[in-house]
Formats: structure tokens, sequence, C-alpha cells
């Protein structure tokens, strides 16, 4: 699990492409802060009271690009191995594999929330209060549970339709479901969260672990696939 | 047997005894019987007698005035803090003007950890107006009087021997602390009798009285909300905040692209470039909240010059982006300050008794609550000025050095210049006419007061001027506000 962990770093810290791809994140979270912080336009009905819960939200979706993006395959680390890869051609253990994978994601996900730090704490000063550890906490945990289902959804890259139905249900469940009247809008994870944060992130880590379990079964499916094709 | 069972029953007796009542009793006296003279200054009063133990707390009203539909509800608490020692009682008195009878007004007596002791609601139910009402003595309460109010001394039951005097209807009610218990019982006795004062004509001190401004004919409120720039908050520079933001976007972009080393090291001085820039915009911005607030204060002091005292009036406008309090304190035998229902979204305002001359006022503010307040009262100010041969004299008895002063009649405006403390004497051949300048801020303060007929230009002749100062008796305990003082002397 420690190799795979280590692989994994080394290779999304030293990709070129997840360079670029964090510096137009960032740069886009730049944008958003230019044209909503304070300054130029009159101050009520401006953005300055809600600059934190702005920031926060671009911060989200940043965030879940990224997810997307480092768990779904290796597009953007060259030499980073998939899950898939690692099922098939390796002799890690599935515990490790599946594991290795998600203590890698979370590390990066660490470091990569570091650098947004500046704009949190300036959304906090220029802003209304906001409650950080929450944020913090709420993006932890949505973007972890959504990586198990990335991890998944990257066992099944060889058909393209899932991956393309997983993506619409994410929308349908993040977008079309907040328009719904209560208490049907409580399907939405993020609507749960606002109304009851405990319940909101009890009900992310039950997603989670159904994509993790999800993940097991593919890794085991595809280990017990790899083994039948080299016996034959 | 007998007698241990009578020894058991007398222990128990025993702490009854010992301590025979313990806690508080609390009353509260709402108007007069309930009822109030709508639009004028009420008495509420709370009287708190301790027994076995002493009491720490507060005591709460809550005034709202307003109409839902029109969202322009402003809310005022009055407040007091309450500390009496063990077997002692001690009254409140509460001056509120009442004028919305479509809102309850909450009374509410808190313990020291905010738990409620006591809290009533009482709905406004209109005193009858034919009937005349009490008087006011003490000289406390003189920002709360009303206009022509007459001031009677009600100071002993020896006044129920005198001869009959009665007030006109429209009078203010006003009560001393100390005579209020006398005074009830008076003015049950006064109902009794059909609705007449009886006083002692010859303890009369209306030569004293002075013309108060309750409901008050001069409302500058309005025009300090007009003049409140929001764009005078002090934010940081947001050029400034965005180009270090981009270097910063820019350094971890260029120290990631081309930086080649271990992996470890790159996360370690990658880490390193975020939190120094954390801590410098942090550090940076830290202080944001607490200077972002704006203020302006616009008073007006129209000298009297037969009577050495001054008619005070104040519109006071506040605007902060974020919620926070702003707190002022004044003197409360001289001003009064209340909350302004012409606008909408206005900041609840309360009220802090802290001793019998001091109130502090504390405003809370928010993205979209404007603190606005109008005061009134009356002060200790002494000029005078007389015209004679053409040459203008301006005896300046106060403090202050008046800026910028103008005659003013039908001709137009004379500028004088400064009047100094002390005697000022202006030819008014060596001035000339000038026109007024409208388009400073002293400028629109005088025009709105000539377009609202405050200042009427005709017949009479005035000598106005302006200080830049707060006055003595209201101290502001926040920065950036901005203090505009007109004086206005009738020669």
């Amino acid at each position: 699990m420690f190799t795979i962990v280590w692989k994994d770093l080394e290779s999304r810290i030293n990709s070129l492409e997840f360079t670029k791809f964090w510096g137009v994140s960032l740069f886009i979270l730049f944008l958003v802060f230019v044209v909503v912080a304070p300054g130029y336009q009159r101050v009520i009905n401006s953005f300055i009271p809600k600059l934190f819960i702005v920031m926060a939200i671009s911060e989200f979706f940043v965030f879940l690009a990224f997810t997307t993006a480092v768990t779904m395959g290796n597009s953007l680390a060259g030499k980073e191995k998939t899950i898939r890869d690692l099922a098939i051609g390796s002799n890690f253990s599935i515990f490790s594999i599946v594991f290795g994978k998600l203590v890698a994601f979370f590390i990066h996900l660490l470091i990569l929330l570091a650098s947004v730090i500046p704009f949190n704490l300036l959304a906090l000063n220029i802003g209304i209060d906001g409650d950080i550890m929450s944020f913090l906490s709420i993006l932890i945990v949505v973007n972890l549970s959504l990586a198990c289902w990335g991890y998944f959804i990257s066992t099944l890259r060889e058909k393209i339709f899932p991956i393309i139905l997983f993506w619409i249900s994410i929308i349908m469940l993040l977008v079309f479901t907040a328009r719904l009247s209560y208490p049907l809008n409580l399907i939405n994870p993020l609507t749960l969260i606002y109304y009851s944060q405990r319940s909101g992130l009890i009900y992310y880590l039950f997603v989670g672990l159904l994509g993790m379990a999800l993940t097991f079964w593919r890794v085991v499916h595809l280990r017990r696939i790899a083994h039948e094709e080299r016996s034959e | 047997m007998k007698l241990k069972i009578c020894l058991f029953l007398l222990f128990l007796f025993l702490p009854s005894i010992a301590y025979p009542q313990v806690g508080i009793d609390i009353n509260i006296e709402f108007g007069f019987n309930g009822t109030v003279k709508v639009g004028r200054w009420n008495p509420i009063t709370v009287t708190i007698r301790t027994y076995s133990i002493p009491f720490k707390g507060r005591i709460e009203i809550e005034v709202k005035e307003g109409s839902v539909i029109l969202e322009n509800i402003t809310s005022v608490v009055l407040k007091a803090d309450v500390d009496i020692p063990m077997y002692s009682m001690k009254e409140f008195l509460f001056l509120t003007p009442l004028s919305d009878m479509r809102h309850p007004i909450r009374v509410s007596v808190l313990s020291q950890d905010g738990r409620v002791v006591k809290t009533s609601s009482y709905e406004i139910k209109e005193l009858d107006m034919r009937l005349p009402i009490m008087c006011l003595i003490d000289n406390w309460t003189l920002p709360y009087r009303g206009a022509e109010t007459r001031i009677l001394t009600l100071e002993s039951d020896r006044l129920l021997d005198k001869p009959i005097f009665i007030l006109d209807p429209f009078d203010i009610v006003s009560l001393s602390p100390l005579s209020l218990r006398k005074l009830k019982s008076l003015l049950d006795r006064w109902i009794v009798l059909g609705g007449k004062v009886i006083t002692d004509p010859y303890e009369d001190i209306s030569s004293k009285r002075r013309n108060d401004t309750y409901p008050g004919d001069i409302d500058i409120s309005p025009l300090v909300a007009d003049l409140i720039k929001e764009e005078d908050i002090p934010l940081p520079s947001k050029s400034f905040v965005s180009l270090f933001l981009f270097l910063y976007v820019l350094v971890l972009f260029l120290f990631l692209y081309y930086f080649e080393g271990h992996f470890l090291k790159r996360i370690g001085i990658y880490l390193l470039i975020c939190l120094s820039f954390s801590y410098l915009l942090f550090s940076l911005t830290s202080r944001t909240k607490d200077i972002s607030n704006v203020g302006i204060q616009v008073n007006l002091i129209k000298v009297d010059k037969n009577v050495p005292y001054s008619s005070f009036y104040s519109g006071l406008a506040l605007f902060s982006p974020y919620n926070k309090v702003l707190d002022f304190s004044y003197n409360s035998r001289n001003l009064v300050f209340w909350v302004s229902r012409r606008e909408k979204r206005i900041a609840e305002t309360t009220l802090i008794t802290e001793d019998k001359d001091r109130v502090l006022a504390e405003i809370n503010l928010g993205p979209n609550e404007l603190g606005l307040l109008r005061g009134w009262g009356v002060l200790d100010f002494n000029i005078k000025a007389y015209e004679d041969d053409g040459v203008v004299t301006v005896i300046n008895n106060s403090l202050y050095t008046i800026e910028d002063a103008y005659l003013l009649d039908n001709k137009g405006y004379l500028p004088l210049g400064d009047i100094k403390v002390g005697v000022n004497r202006f030819k008014k051949e060596t001035f000339r006419l000038s026109r007024l300048n409208r388009d400073d801020i002293n400028g629109k303060v005088l025009s709105w007061f000539i377009n609202n007929d405050i200042i009427s230009l005709g017949d009479k002749k005035y000598i106005l001027g302006w200080t830049h100062t707060t006055p003595a008796d209201i101290e502001f305990k926040f920065d950036n506000i901005k203090s505009l003082t007109l004086y206005l002397l009738e020669i």
C-alpha cells in the first residue's frame, strides 16, 4: 500500500499536465475573487457578505473537477497506474490497491487544500464570517466519497457508456434534485448538508462506502479475470 | 414518642423560620394603569424587591414600530443593569415613546446568566386623550418633555389641599422616579376628581420651562440617510489584494512548472509558499472588519437669543457592510436619541442606561441594515448677536469657534469668516454678498434646511456657522464618523 501511495503521489506531483490543470484551477479561483470581491462596485447588495460562500462554492467545483480528473483514469499523470492496471498487472493485494489509491487521493487532496487557504482567509477577512472548518470537512468528505465512485468507474474504463451515465446521474443528483420541493430535495446531498450538516455527511459516508464496496467487487472481479487469462 | 414527633416537625419548619422568603418579587407597571398616551413618552416602571438573596441581572424593554408590509419595522431595546442587595427594593423607570399600537411592548427581567425571570407583553391601549395628565418634576427628564410642557411640582400630599389647576390635554407625561408612587396615588385621586390636577401654584417652576422637540418639528435623519456614502467605507484596495493574489498564483505555478527535484522537496516548498502567502494576506486584511464602517452626523443648534440655552437636533446615519455593533454614548440629561423609522431596514438599536446621566447606544449594523437615529434636546450654549448701525456684534460665550459664518438676510449671504470665542464685531459694509456653494457638504446641508423651511429666508436675519467637532455631550466609540454642526442664531 505504501508503495502505491508513494508512486501515485510522485507521479502526480511531478506531472506537468497536473501542474497546468491546477494552475488553471487556481487562476479561475483568482478570477472569481476579482469579480466578487469588494472595491469598485457599491457595497450594498454586492457580494461582500457572500464572498466566503461564493469562494467556497467555486472551490467545491474546482475540487470536484480534480476528483473526477484524478480518479477516472490516468489522463493527468502519465506514469500513474490506474486501479484497473494494478488489479490486472500487479501482485499487490486487493486491499492495498483500493486503500492505497484512496490514501494517495486523500493526501493529495490535503496538499491541494493548502493552496486555496489564501483565498479562504481573504474571503473570511473581507466577507462576513464563514465556517472554514465546516467547509473543509464537507469538502473532504464529499470528495472522498465521490473518489470511491470515481475509482469504481475507472475499473469500467473499457465501456464509455457507464461513465457518461454515471456523470449524468451525478449532475442530476447535484443540480436537478435541489429544485425539488421539501422534503424531496433532501435527496440532494448538498441540500441535506445545508439543512443538517451531520445528516448530510453521514449520507455522503454511506454513498462513499457503497462506491468503495463496488470498487472492491470490481477489483476482485478483474483480478480473477486476470488470473484466468494468465492460467489459460 | 410524641415529643420526638413534635421535635421532628419543628425541625422541618425551622428553615422556613430562618429563611422566611427566598427569591424576588417583580412588579411591572406599564403606562398609566395599562394605558398610554400615544405618540408621547410614557413611563414603564419595574420594581424589584429582593429577600434573602441579592439579585443581579438586567431589565429589557423591546419597543417595535413600523409596518411589516412596508418592511420598515424598527426595534429599540431599552436596557438597564440591575444589582440589588438582599432585603432591598429598587424602582427602575424607563421613559419610552410609544406611538405604534400594532406591536406589543415586551418587558423582561433576566438574570445574570441570561435566564428569563419574568417577561410580560403589553398591548398598547390608548389613554383617553380628553383627560389631562400629570406632569414632571425632575430636571433629568428635560429631553423627554413635550412642546409647551407645563412643569409643576408635586412634592407632597399637601398639594391636595391647594387650589385646582387644570392641565392641557396634550401635556407630556413624565414622572420623577422618586415621586412615582406618590404620583400614582395622586393620579388615582385625580381621576376621581374628574381629571383635574391639583397642585401648588406657588411652586410652579414654569419660568424654567424650555421648549422641547419631541415629537419634534425637525428631523434630520432623512438628510443624513441621503448623505451617507458607502464608498467612504475604508476597505482594502481591491487592486492591491488582487495583485497580491495574482502574484501568489503565479509564483506557485512557476515553481511547480519549472522546479525540478524530488517530489517531497517540491511538496515542502509548495506548502511553504502556500502558508507564507496565507499569513501575509491574512495579516494584511485582518483589521478590515474592525475599521470598515462609515458614519455621518449632522447637528443643528438653534440658538435662542433670549435664553442661555439652545435647541439641539441631530441626525445620525451609520453603515457597515459587515455584521458589527457600533457604540456611542450621550448625556441623557440634555439630549436623547431614538431610532428613525422613515427608512427601510433600520438597524436594531439598544439603549443601555449606564447611570442617570449617561446612555450607551448600541447599533447592530449588517450588510443591509442602516443605523439611523434622530436626536434632540437642549444644550447650554450661550451666544448672542445683535445689529446696530450696520455693525453686527456677536458675543460668543461658548467654547467653540464657529467657522465659515454667514449673515443671512433677504438680500443674500454675507460671509463673516470665523466667529471666535468672545466679542466679535463685523461691519456689514465691508462684506460683499456671495453665492452659496451648494456642492460641498456644508452647502448641501444648508440647502436641505432651506428647502425644508427649517431656515426661512424672509424677514428674519440669521447668523449661521459651522463646527466640525462632535458636541461634548456625545461620545463616539468608533472612528470614521463625520460630524457637522450648524449653528443658527436669529438676530
